[in-house]
């Protein structure tokens, strides 16, 4: 049984958490393949959310499962200010370079500024709490059961992306942005409605993530910044602007994430997923499924 | 008659380039315009500025009473005015009908009623059968049927067609040249066509204009202008006869 243990262990664990991840890389490649915004505080989002779930649970005893709806409303609600406040002023540019520049300014300081408030409010120490932490065997290897609820909240928030961007006018539109910024002009659909839907879906699952993950991490402000690189792997292994890639990506990462945890010394995680990054820059920079077509 | 496009003394530089030199030009509403002339004789140029995708930095144009010069292109469909344009456009990773249903989703937001009013104007040029496939499997000819289908979609008052005849055989430029004269007879609506061969429109336009070096060489009569000596030589001089 030993083997069957380190399949689990090593392979079915990492594609548990999977569909968080493909629902993490598609908020943030929703939004930079749409309009070029690169958003340097999309880690903070899955902050957000975790602190969202911890101080719901910890001060009126909220489980997780509840305060997820929560940390949506307050997704929904910071990517509709962002765009209003950041976005629209910087896409009025119009200039692909100009978008791309002054997207990294202002999201690098409100980064700054938002884990910089949060470590003053609620102090730079790591907190955590146990929800449903009692465990399912597989084989001789206890699974939580919260990473259960982490999967159901991957999976619906990625089923119900993909089926806003395959099956709504909206999310077809939005595809249609992505490969065709001019003709999306010509043929006259609403823009400025259809970017600023973008943002909300680029804040809504990275803060829900954070609160689905908060049950299983150390929340600390600075925590954000994983995230951010787990969705610029993704996206740059899975192609950018293609949902499809998003999800590939995903999964080839849990594995990779996996195999790294079990062959290398652990504490400089960050470091190799970094090179990971830069390396499907090097070989393959349209990722492995591919970059849609920009028609401009 | 009512005057549906002016374009009055229009110049566009590029750098030390001047694609445009004083031209002035009047649709009347419903009327169908050739605007034929050899490569780099801006064709492409005078039809941006009435995209809105470029700025006159002489003169001045104007669609339905409007006035463009520098207007947000976004409100271009909003006055009714739809473009072909000289390199295809298409979404490749749509289907076929999603490509066409992004024109109208304006007046259908329903993106299922939108796809069956996309295939209804797919049938029309004859690609009903390819309406689920990936835009992708298209040959060069079909991208054209379907972005002559995604125009007609808008129900424009004002259609900007850009070398739609080109790199397409014979037999497939008559096919589409039928297409497009009975959809602007039967809709009344205001055309520019460009195309780069001389003989190409004569039978399909009500009036054509030649374009040399940026400079408007002549205009009337599609039968009487393929003869005037002027642009004869004008062709004559560009190496391409057709
Ligand atoms: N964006 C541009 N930048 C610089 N030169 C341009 C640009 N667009 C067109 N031109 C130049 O302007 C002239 C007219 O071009 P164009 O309008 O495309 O001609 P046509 O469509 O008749 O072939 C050409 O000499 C071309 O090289
Ligand atoms: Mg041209």
């Amino acid at each position: 049984m030993e083997l069957f243990d380190r399949m689990v262990s090593l392979i079915l664990l990492p594609l548990i958490y999977s569909p968080l991840y493909v629902a993490v890389s598609l908020g943030f490649n929703i939004l930079f393949s749409s309009t070029r915004i690169i958003n340097i505080a999309y880690g903070d989002l899955v902050m957000i959310g975790a602190y969202t779930a911890y101080w719901l649970y910890a001060i009126y005893k909220i489980p997780p499962i509840a305060s997820i709806p929560v940390a949506a409303v307050i997704g929904i609600f910071i990517g509709y200010v962002m765009y209003t406040i950041i976005y629209n002023r910087i896409l009025a540019s119009g200039s692909v370079s100009v978008i791309e520049e002054q997207s990294i300014i202002a999201t690098f300081g409100l980064s700054m500024a938002i884990q910089g408030v949060v470590a003053y409010l609620w102090s730079p120490t790591a907190v955590s709490y146990t929800y449903l932490e009692q465990g399912v065997a597989i084989g001789s290897i206890l699974v939580p059961l919260n990473v259960f609820i982490i999967m159901i909240t991957g999976v619906i928030m990625a089923f119900t992306t993909y089926i806003l961007l395959y099956r709504t006018y909206i999310g077809v539109a939005i595809r249609g942005i992505i490969q065709a910024p001019r003709l999306a002009l010509d043929i006259g659909l609403n823009t400025s409605k259809i970017y600023m839907l973008a943002s909300i879906i680029s804040t809504v699952l990275p803060v829900v993530a954070g609160a689905a993950i908060s049950m299983r991490v150390q929340i600390n402000p600075f925590m954000g910044v994983e995230y951010l690189v787990i969705a610029l792997v993704i996206t740059a292994l899975g192609g950018l602007g293609n949902p499809v890639g998003s999800l590939v990506g995903a999964i080839l990462y849990a594995l990779m994430d996996s195999a790294i945890g079990y062959l290398l010394p652990p504490g400089l995680k960050l470091f190799y997923l970094y090179t990971l990054f830069l390396l499907v820059l090097l070989v393959r920079p349209t990722g492995i499924m591919g970059r849609p077509q920009v028609v401009r | 008659m009512v005057v549906e496009i002016r374009i009055d003394r229009v110049s566009k530089w590029f750098g030390g380039i001047k694609a445009l030199d004083n031209v002035s030009l009047e649709v009347s509403r419903g009327e169908v315009i050739g605007l034929i002339g050899p490569n780099g004789s801006g064709k492409t140029t005078l039809l941006n500025i009435l995209r809105c995708l470029l700025k006159p930095d002489r003169g001045w144009v104007e669609i339905s009473g409007v006035r463009l010069n520098g207007m947000d292109p976004e409100r271009l469909a909003d006055l009714g005015v739809a473009s072909i344009y000289q390199f295809p456009r298409v979404i490749k990773d749509l289907t076929v009908a999603e490509n066409v249903a992004l024109a109208v989703l304006k007046r259908q937001k329903n993106l299922w009623r939108a796809e069956l009013l996309a295939i209804e104007y797919l049938k029309d040029v004859g690609l009903g059968g390819k309406a689920h496939m990936l835009a992708a499997k298209l040959n060069r000819y079909e991208v054209r049927l379907m972005e002559l289908a995604r125009a007609m979609a808008m129900k424009p008052r004002v259609l900007l067609i850009d070398e739609l005849l080109s790199g397409l055989s014979e037999e497939e430029q008559r096919e589409i040249r039928g297409l497009v004269r009975s959809y602007l007879d039967s809709s009344g609506a205001t055309a520019i066509w460009v195309e780069h061969a001389i003989g190409s429109l004569v039978r399909e336009v009500d009036r054509l204009v030649v374009l040399n070096y940026g400079s408007l060489i002549a205009d009337g009569e599609p039968e009487k202008v393929i003869r005037d000596q002027r642009v004869i030589e004008a062709y004559l001089g560009s190496y391409t006869i057709a």
